[in-house]
């Protein structure tokens, strides 16, 4: 069973057909990658699987075992999908700018800082759970970031603003907020575009690490080799429309994809 | 004399420091462009004075006041849903000028340009209010409840969610985050306090017209958040401080006080300008808006 399937989609800004009767889905446990040339959808594809913006018509379908078997997520906002487990990296950096590191990182674990009263007063309501039970799971959190930053060399940086960190740092801080956000679905864009030949290395070691747990993964990604050697399955898109899909060795031969690229 | 000036000016201090720590957190940490907050300190105002001189005990007025501010900061946020930024901040004027043309028009409630006279002290508890050195203690012990509990919103979870939603809304939602639940509560918060401020403002000078919340009467205020520092508690209440002292020390240079209030306003552009010029961040402030 698909973890996402899309549906016909079409959008359009003015007169640019921008995704043009797409459809493809997402298989579980599997890096499927998004391909294709500068312009073609795909960042606009996944603003439309966010909820950031609304189809001109198509669908999108969430299946996720833990809360529904498959659900109709086509118009909900951004809020909602992402609470049904679908996490997002953007291409470009979206921090918290002007939060430490670490902060960024802590908000990412639940919305129960939604919650005024428990969050500022520790009342919890209905005295479901005491305030030193809210604390202790706080100190937990603490401790998971602490691991994670040490894992990626960031821990000297978990006290300063994100606004201090370099592009590559940064990149990291975001992908390790999409992994903390709980999600059944990964959606990163670009998310090596950029970096240095080292993190992109690191960065593809923890993408092949996360299937391993049993992640799905849905990529966007420029870079060619980079893609195939990462990826079980890559749908290369063209000016809107997906043109071609399979493994990345079926991908590497197929002449409509060259042409594409060449272009 | 110069005592009982001095105890005047600090009551003033510490009526400010309250509507600044308010707007403090709309706009220093929820990044709510709202230049409607005097809407709010006279609604605090008016609300008061009316209960107070129909015979309510002042501790119900005063949390009256800062509860209607408050549900008009629901109402307001509701309007606002899809507004944002500049266009907010058009908006909120609007609703500042709308609560101000209320308080002009509804002549049968608010006595329109004539105002409200002869507010009474507070008394609580049977203790009256009435000298001003009893009720520059009160406004001390209310400043300082206010800057303790807003210190702790900004200091816990929620109010790093505040912060996470005016650096980047965008991102929070995609995070999970109900960034309208969110920035709603923050501007009711905001607008409960200024309410408040606006009823110690009320019962200390006992008289209250619609001329004390015109619209320019956000600068003197948002010129105090800027220099203090966005987001910065201990910079709000030090360019309080300053930002009140600064144009009272002119009176004592010479200056006659018809040419003082147009001073003041000079005296602000003037710091404001200084202070975006040399400490863009104010005082104590980090925050930085893209
Ligand atoms: N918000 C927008 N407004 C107008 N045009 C847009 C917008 N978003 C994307 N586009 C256009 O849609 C096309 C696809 O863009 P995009 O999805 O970003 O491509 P990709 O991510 O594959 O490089 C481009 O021509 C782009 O200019
Ligand atoms: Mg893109």
């Amino acid at each position: 069973m698909e973890v996402l399937k899309i549906e016909n989609l079409k959008k359009h800004f003015g007169g640019v057909q921008a995704v043009d009767n797409c459809s493809f889905s997402v298989e579980p446990g599997k890096i499927t990658a998004l391909i294709g040339p500068n312009g073609s959808g795909k960042t606009t594809v996944f603003n439309l699987i966010s909820g950031i913006i609304r189809p001109d018509s198509g669908k999108i379908f969430l299946y996720n075992p833990f809360l529904f078997k498959d659900k109709n997520i086509t118009h909900l906002p951004p809020d909602i999908i992402s609470n049904f487990g679908v996490s997002r990296v953007f291409q470009q950096s979206h921090l918290f700018a002007n939060l430490t590191v670490e902060e960024n990182l802590l908000l990412a674990f639940n919305n129960n800082d939604q919650n005024f009263w428990s969050s500022v007063f520790g009342l919890e309501s209905w005295g479901q759970k005491s305030a030193s039970a809210e604390t202790s799971t706080r100190q937990s959190q603490k401790k998971i970031v602490a691991e994670y930053l040490a894992l990626f060399r960031l821990a000297h940086m978990a006290e300063k603003p994100a606004r201090d960190l370099s592009f590559g740092q940064s990149r990291l801080v975001e992908i390790l907020r999409s992994l903390i956000n709980p999600h059944h679905l990964l959606i990163l864009d670009e998310p090596i575009a950029g970096v240095t030949p080292e993190l992109r290395d690191m960065i593809k070691k923890l993408l092949l690490e996360l299937k391993e747990k049993g992640e799905t993964i849905l990529l966007i990604e420029h870079d060619m080799n980079f893609t195939l050697n990462v990826s079980d399955r890559v749908i290369v898109m063209d000016a809107g429309q997906v043109i071609a899909e399979g493994t990345p060795d079926e991908i590497r031969h197929n002449p409509k994809v060259l042409e594409a690229y060449l272009d | 004399m110069l005592s009982a000036y001095f105890i005047h000016l600090l009551i003033l201090i510490g009526i400010y420091i309250i509507l600044a720590l308010a707007l403090q957190l709309a706009l220093g940490y929820s990044g709510i462009l709202n230049l409607g907050h005097i809407a709010f300190y006279g609604l605090g105002a008016y609300t008061s004075a009316l209960l107070a001189l129909s015979g309510w005990p002042f501790l119900l007025c005063f949390l009256a006041g800062g509860a209607v501010a408050m549900g008009s900061a629901f109402l307001l946020s509701l309007i606002t849903s899809k507004i944002k930024g500049d266009y907010l901040a058009l908006v909120t004027m609007g609703f500042c000028f709308v609560i101000y043309s209320l308080m002009l028009n509804l002549d049968e409630l608010t006595r329109g340009p004539l105002g409200l006279p002869g507010i009474p002290r507070p008394t609580i508890f049977g203790f009256s209010f009435s000298d001003n050195f009893s009720y520059l203690i009160l406004v001390t012990i209310i400043a300082g409840l206010v800057y303790l509990i807003i210190k702790r919103i900004t200091d816990s979870p929620f109010g790093k969610l505040l912060e996470a939603v005016r650096d980047n809304e965008l991102a929070a939602k995609i995070l999970g985050k109900d960034t309208f639940k969110v920035k709603t509560f923050s501007l009711a918060l905001s607008a409960f306090f200024a309410g408040l401020a606006g009823s110690l403002y009320a019962h200390y000078i006992t008289f209250i017209d619609p001329s004390s919340f015109s619209l320019m009467q956000i600068i003197p205020i948002a010129s105090i958040v800027i220099v203090g520092g966005l987001a910065s508690l201990p910079g709000t209440v030090l360019a309080t401080v300053v930002l009140t002292l600064i144009p009272e020390a002119l009176r004592f240079v010479g200056f006659p006080s018809s040419i003082l209030g147009p001073m003041r306003q000079i005296i602000y552009a003037l710091v404001l300008l200084l202070i975006l010029i040399y400490r863009p961040k104010g005082f104590f402030g980090k925050v930085e808006l893209e």
